[in-house]
């Protein structure tokens, strides 16, 4: 068995991209997440908790049930999977139009008055065979529901960096996803200039943007036993269900 | 906003504050700060503490001096993440430097792991970490053990706890660079154990990428399974992996031949099969592959006994690991 560091995964699941949006069109990077079957409506009230605070990267969702498989995962009898989408993604728009992004690391935003203040925590993608938000969810370091609720707390968020000379059309690109529902761009950084107390190489922009784990997180919050695994797949947009989180 | 220089230097005032047992007063900070590389004058420091009062990060305690609250622990462990990315790693690099064991000799300083375990647990997690010991999945078999309310570097034993103390296997690095073997820590992993051999790793960390420390990630998602590989032979158990200049492979053998007579036997000598490009993705370089004083420890985690380790967490003069497991 070969050992495949985040990076790599990443790069590889970043060519299989192609969704455009501005026609809402093509394919997505997803989280899966699989809690047990009786556990599956609380978690999915969460996960809109969740969304309805804007910590998640689309609206977009899709249950699988016990014994099914999609786009090779599978769920055992007796559990529920839920998939949302990876906010790998938005690094695989930013690449199809051109702009060399470089996702860098997974890490802990701390949250102060509905304001992202800085990073806690950050675990670089070329160091690690482990999703770094997955590690983050386990070591119980997250405060999603309390974010939620006294707008205070921390949640989980991904950085990449581009080069400053594409800035424009990185703003175009963003604004294009948030067209698109896609609303968890958390801070664009200022070119060589920290973000949120990260640093970024010179000549670069940093962009940091919600990890859409943060709904599993506050289902793990919230008590439930969750297993997740974060950029487990690719998917159709169409076989997604755009209403799921937001009814 | 105060810049990133005050900010490194309020940190530091923190990180004094929190490593004295007692309260502190702005000279003896001074001296400390010199100490670390900050030559900040003592009338400085009073007003950095004063900001630091101000914001709750720390108090005054009549004549004494300041220690630090609740709310300045909290701030030490957040602030400034640019600065503790690849954290862990400096200070491996600062207790690998510190480490004055010597072969011969076989005294001096070694670093060490820390874990504090719920007191009535202690029976049994001592006689699983025995388990672990036997099998051979650790660095060395004399231990010690700490009584509640001991203070070791920044870890404290909490009422109601007991404390176990275990060689970390980067006391090798400190032995190997002593005899100026320029020894650099790469990855923690999870090492495949079949047939009491180990095979290949099946996840790594990198030291240089992490503000949190690799062997406590795998310990934390309880992805280990050390009690099986001590019982059948078969599992997953903690190890690291540092490279030195292929030149300097014969004497770092030898030196490492006689750690394990010296008592310090974490080395593992069979090659691990090739299981990632990336480890020695530099030529000219060897691996060196050494078992986590950490497995008796995280092994604990498998028995759902509540635990907290602390790896990489002090220095210690070896002599006074001086219970065997």
């Amino acid at each position: 068995m070969k050992l495949k560091f985040m990076s790599s995964r990443i790069g590889e699941l970043i060519c299989g991209i192609t969704f455009d949006p501005r026609t809402s069109e093509g394919t997505i990077a997803f989280n899966t997440a699989v809690v047990a079957e009786r556990d599956l409506e609380r978690a999915l009230s969460t996960c809109k908790l969740v969304y309805a605070a804007g910590l998640n990267v689309g609206p977009y969702a899709r249950i699988i049930e016990g014994g099914e498989s999609f786009n090779g995962v599978s769920i055992q009898k007796g559990f529920s999977g839920i998939l949302t989408i990876c906010s790998i993604t938005i690094d695989g728009v930013l690449l199809k139009a051109g702009i060399p992004v470089q996702p860098l690391c997974g890490g802990i935003v701390q949250v102060t008055e509905k304001m992202p203040v800085r990073f806690t925590d950050i675990l670089r993608y070329d160091s690690t065979t482990l999703d770094p938000l997955d590690v983050f969810m386990s070591q119980e370091l997250t405060s999603v529901l309390e974010m939620i609720n006294t707008g205070s707390g921390k949640v989980l968020a991904s950085v990449r960096e581009v080069p400053m000379a594409a800035r424009t059309q990185l703003e175009n690109l963003l604004s294009d996803l948030m067209d698109a529902e896609f609303k968890g761009i958390l801070e664009v950084g200022e070119p060589n200039s920290d973000l949120l107390e990260m640093p970024v190489n010179r000549g670069h922009i940093g962009v940091a943007i919600i990890g859409g784990i943060n709904s599993m997180a506050a289902v793990k919050e919230s008590g439930i036993e969750i297993q997740t695994s974060a950029m487990s797949g690719l998917a159709d947009i169409r076989d997604m269900d755009c209403n799921l989180l937001s009814s | 906003m105060t810049n990133i220089e005050t900010q490194r230097k309020l940190v530091e005032i923190l990180r004094i504050l929190d490593e004295s047992d007692e309260a502190i007063g702005a000279r003896m900070i001074a001296a400390s700060l010199g100490q670390r590389g900050y030559p900040i004058g003592e009338r400085a420091v009073r007003h950095y503490l004063v900001l630091l009062d101000y914001k709750g990060f720390t108090i005054k305690i009549g004549n004494a001096g300041r220690i630090i609250t609740e709310k300045g622990l909290k701030e030490l462990n957040e602030a400034i993440v640019g600065d503790r990315v690849g954290f862990v790693i400096t200070r491996i690099d600062e207790l690998v430097y510190k480490t004055s064991f010597d072969l011969k000799q076989r005294n001096g300083d070694i670093i060490i792991n820390v874990a504090t375990i719920d007191k009535n647990d202690f029976d049994v997690a001592i006689e699983a970490a025995a388990e672990t010991v036997d099998s051979g999945y650790t660095v060395s078999p004399y231990v010690r053990f700490l009584e509640e309310g001991d203070k070791i570097g920044a870890v404290f034993v909490p009422y109601g706890s007991a404390g176990l103390v275990t060689m970390c296997s980067m006391t090798v690095d400190g032995i190997l660079i002593k005899h100026g073997i320029p020894s650099s820590i790469k990855y923690g992993g999870l090492l495949e154990i079949q047939n009491r051999q180990p095979v290949c790793y099946t996840d790594l960390i990198s030291y240089q990428g992490t503000s949190l420390d690799p062997i406590q990630i795998f310990t934390a998602r309880q992805m280990t399974s050390i009690l099986t590989a001590a019982r059948s032979g078969e599992g997953k158990v903690l190890a690291n992996v540092r490279t030195v200049p292929a030149v300097a492979a014969e004497k770092s053998i030898e030196l490492l031949r006689d750690a394990k007579k010296a008592g310090i036997v974490g080395w593992i000598e069979t090659p691990i099969q090739e299981s990632s490009p990336g480890i020695c993705a530099e030529s000219d370089v060897v691996e060196i592959n050494n078992y986590a004083g950490a497995n008796p420890m995280a092994a604990l985690y498998e028995l759902g006994i509540s635990v907290k380790v602390h790896s990489i967490s002090a220095l210690m003069d070896v002599k006074l690991l001086n219970q065997r497991l």
